[in-house]
């Protein structure tokens, strides 16, 4: 009889435990939901307040009443991604026609697609420049027939020109000769439609003897210049020099020292910010500036002739150092009250960093000077290289570094192009393809992290230049011009601009696992 | 027929047990009494700072030449039961038996909390379950030599109980001289305008007409609530205040020289500073 109760019990339990609906869905058809794979979403630049942003994204596998698909942006105007991607969804639908309504700015696009049955979704992401006729290409700084600072800018999406620009947006080129141009990312400044903090990316303009414009390269207006880049008045001998991003800061340097603000997207810049800057501090500054490590960037003091470093304090605030030797270094060393500077650069290879000066002293010589940076590795001054004065390098006075992947350093001398390798101190000639005829009077290595790399090179023919842009093969200019552009007046310098968020800017190549630098200085 | 007793009776209990009884409805009315610390500062002990449990008041820096009292006003909560009567708050001092510190005493240094003229300000309103009381403070010519600690806390009495432990302290510094506003800590000021001091303190409101009290630093800055801490709603502001002072600082220096005066110095004979402290 036990054994009876027992097994009814038994049963019962068993029978109970059975009343169980499996609603998992691993053991269904719909498993394959998990293999939901969203293709055909590639990184995309637009132009504001044109063309409508049209995708379809494929999706292999499953019919197209089986999936919904909701799309999302954030980024740009819509601020960070706080609190989800669902925020601002801006379609429904397989086929997404956005009109790019946009200010200027980097975006995200999130595709969301959901298997209707279990409700299972999955997403894919791209990135969406939004950009305007002058924020997303090259600025040419050029010095114009009567001694002025012009700008030409060239688009190489459009491939087209836009000549001696601050004639139209100024009216008028800007006073004296053109001394510098750099590009500012994030640089904070206040919209005067909300009076709270924004953000865009800058071209930093020196001209003249002291005078300093900072557009904005939305709409090329004067964001900052002399009279309110600065809380304070700017001391009256004070000449501006350039402006750097790197990491979450914008350094601003000039012959009175260096100042710092922080890039919008940082955690510690509120709304409130204004992006006007304090006196500059430390030591006077040059526009010879290149990264030092993972907190702070080198440069060479006018002032004080030493090469400088920053770091940048917990609080935010910068202090600035002498750099000095290895403890136990031995080789040459530089004698810098003589020293002229005459170049730096910044060539990235497998996660090591060369970081290098290049200074002349009279009766001597060129030298270069090494820093090396490796993750881990406190950097000094590793090594003061007197170059050899037969080579090229050691007196030519158009010199292209700033290298990824590489480690070598670009020259033109009596007209003709030469490669320095860093660590086999050696040289040869290289040829480029389809050089328009003239004097080459600008050389210079630019990308921007995986968009480009060029080896840019400017030709002067009396009052007209031209801008040839290589790709790089081998290490080599490779094959005819990708880009050309013109325009009257003399070359100085040219630099990319883009609408670009981010809060390491050229971090990672001194990072653990490193890679390439996103863009030189 | 032993065993089938035993699964009966455990049948039972479980389908006992799956009778579920209500519980009752909250029904304590026992009402508690906290600090309220400020914007950010939940009751769970991790936002709060000892900075929080402090406050400062200088006679010199908020009250008129011949004022003698003046009222300092602290925000209270409640924990429990709203009550739709006026309910007494009981504060108490309590003695702050850190080493070097005066403790104020009643009468002298301020007003007992059980003075008969203060009873109806110490009191919730109500159906409210926030009040604010008043500490009134007494400018005792001994402020001017050094200051007085008045540490405080919740009485027990009848309608209230002091409330969690770590909300039920206040502690309030009385001087008749500058002292050191608890934001210079708060906002870590000693990296941007250098360590505090009370000749730098009268310096920087004689130059720009700020009070650089607790209440003047709460316009320059934010509580970062994700952080959980003050921060300067633009450094480089700040940054360029401290060239500011230091450039005018050198400058009165150099006047003072000129004029067989000798440069500015802090109480204890270093000379002012605006140099900022290095991390």
């Amino acid at each position: 009889m036990k054994k009876y109760i027992l097994f009814f019990y038994l049963s019962a339990l068993i029978c109970l435990n059975s009343c169980f609906q499996d609603d998992t869905t691993l053991a269904t058809d719909t498993s394959r939901v998990g293999e939901i794979k969203v293709q055909g979403l590639k990184d995309t630049s637009m132009i504001a307040y044109a063309q409508p942003l049209e995708l379809t994204p494929e999706v292999a596998g499953f019919a197209d009443d089986e999936l919904a698909y909701v799309w999302y942006i954030y980024g740009g105007q819509y601020g960070k991604k706080s609190g989800g991607y669902r925020s601002h969804p801006i379609g429904e639908g397989k086929k997404l026609s956005y009109p790019v309504n946009l200010k200027i700015g980097s975006y995200t696009v999130v595709c969301e697609v959901t298997h209707k049955a279990s409700g299972y979704f999955t997403t894919a992401t791209f990135n969406l420049n939004v950009t305007s006729d002058y924020s997303q290409g090259f600025y040419a700084l050029k010095e114009t027939v009567d001694g002025n600072t012009e700008l030409d800018f060239y688009n190489h999406l459009k491939k087209n020109t836009n000549n001696d620009l601050l004639a139209k947006v100024l009216e008028v080129p800007l006073d004296g000769k053109p001394r510098n141009i750099s590009t500012v990312f994030q640089k904070v400044h206040l919209d005067p439609a909300t009076a709270t903090a924004t953000a865009a990316t800058g071209l930093f303009v020196a001209h003249g003897d002291n005078g300093c414009v900072l557009f904005n390269t939305t709409d090329m207006s004067v964001m900052f210049d002399r009279t309110n880049l600065q809380y304070g008045e700017m001391e009256a001998d004070e000449v501006p020099y350039t402006m750097v991003s790197f990491i979450s800061s914008n350094y601003y340097l000039s012959n009175k020292g260096l100042s710092v603000d922080n890039v919008y997207d940082d955690w510690a810049t509120s709304e409130f910010a204004t992006g006007q800057l304090s006196f500059p501090k430390g030591a006077g500054t040059s526009s010879l500036v290149q990264p030092f490590n993972g907190s702070g960037v080198s440069y060479w003091s006018e002032t004080g002739h030493r090469l400088m470093r920053t770091a940048i304090d917990w609080y935010g605030g910068v202090t600035c150092y002498e750099i000095d030797y290895e403890e136990d270094y031995t080789g040459l060393r530089l004698d810098w009250e003589k020293a002229v500077p005459v170049t730096s650069g910044w060539n990235y290879i497998g996660g090591e960093n060369t970081i290098w000066y290049m200074f002349d002293v009279p009766g001597e010589g060129r030298y270069m000077v090494i820093l090396k940076v490796i993750y881990g590795k406190k950097p000094h001054i590793e090594e003061v290289r007197l170059l050899d004065p037969s080579l090229h390098i050691a007196k030519a006075e158009v010199i292209a570094g700033r290298g990824k992947e590489n480690n070598v350093v670009y020259c033109i001398d009596d007209n003709r192009l030469y490669r320095y390798s860093v660590p086999e101190e050696t040289e040869v000639p290289l040829t480029f393809d389809r050089l328009p005829a003239g004097n080459i009077t600008y050389l210079s290595k630019l990308f921007f992290r995986k968009e480009f790399d060029f080896i840019v090179v400017g030709v002067q023919n009396g009052d007209n230049y031209t801008v040839a842009m290589y790709k790089i093969a081998g290490g080599q200019p490779s094959g005819s011009p990708i880009h050309t552009f013109t325009g009257t007046g003399e070359l100085k310098k040219v630099c990319y601009v883009i609408p670009y968020n981010s809060t390491s800017f050229n971090y990672n190549p001194f990072a653990r696992y490193s890679s390439a630098p996103d863009f030189p200085y | 027929m032993k065993l089938f007793n035993i699964l009966y009776a455990a049948g039972l209990l479980l389908l006992t047990a799956a009778c579920e009884k209500d519980l009752p409805v909250f029904s304590d009315d026992e009402g508690f009494l906290i600090f309220n610390y400020g914007a950010g500062k939940k009751t769970d002990d991790a936002t709060v700072s000892e900075n929080d449990r402090r406050g400062s008041y200088s006679f010199l820096l908020n009250a008129a030449e011949e004022q003698i009292c003046d009222t300092v006003w602290l925000k209270v909560n409640t924990l429990g039961k709203l009550s739709s009567d006026s309910r007494p708050i009981a504060l108490v001092q309590v003695e702050d038996t850190n080493r070097n510190v005066m403790n104020a005493v009643a009468g002298k240094h301020y007003v007992a909390f059980d003075d008969p003229s203060l009873a109806e300000l110490y009191r919730m309103p109500g159906n409210s379950a926030v009040a604010e009381v008043p500490v009134v403070v007494l400018c005792d010519p001994s402020l001017k030599e050094g200051d007085v600690t008045l540490k405080m806390t919740f009485g027990d009495n009848d309608w209230f109980k002091p409330g969690y432990p770590s909300f039920t302290t206040y502690t309030l510094t009385i001087s008749d001289y500058l002292a050191e506003p608890k934001m210079w800590q708060e906002l870590n000021v000693d990296y941007y305008l250098g360590t505090y001091g009370s000749k730098k303190h009268e310096l920087m409101i004689q130059w720009t007409g700020k009070t650089w009290d607790d209440e003047y630093f709460r316009t320059l800055a934010t509580y970062d609530t994700n952080y959980g801490y003050w921060r300067f709603n633009d450094a480089a502001y700040i940054d360029y205040l401290d060239a500011w002072f230091a450039r005018k600082l050198e400058e009165e220096n150099a006047l003072r020289l000129e004029n067989d005066k000798d440069i500015y110095r802090e109480p204890n004979g270093k000379p002012v500073s605006f140099e900022p402290r290095s991390y």
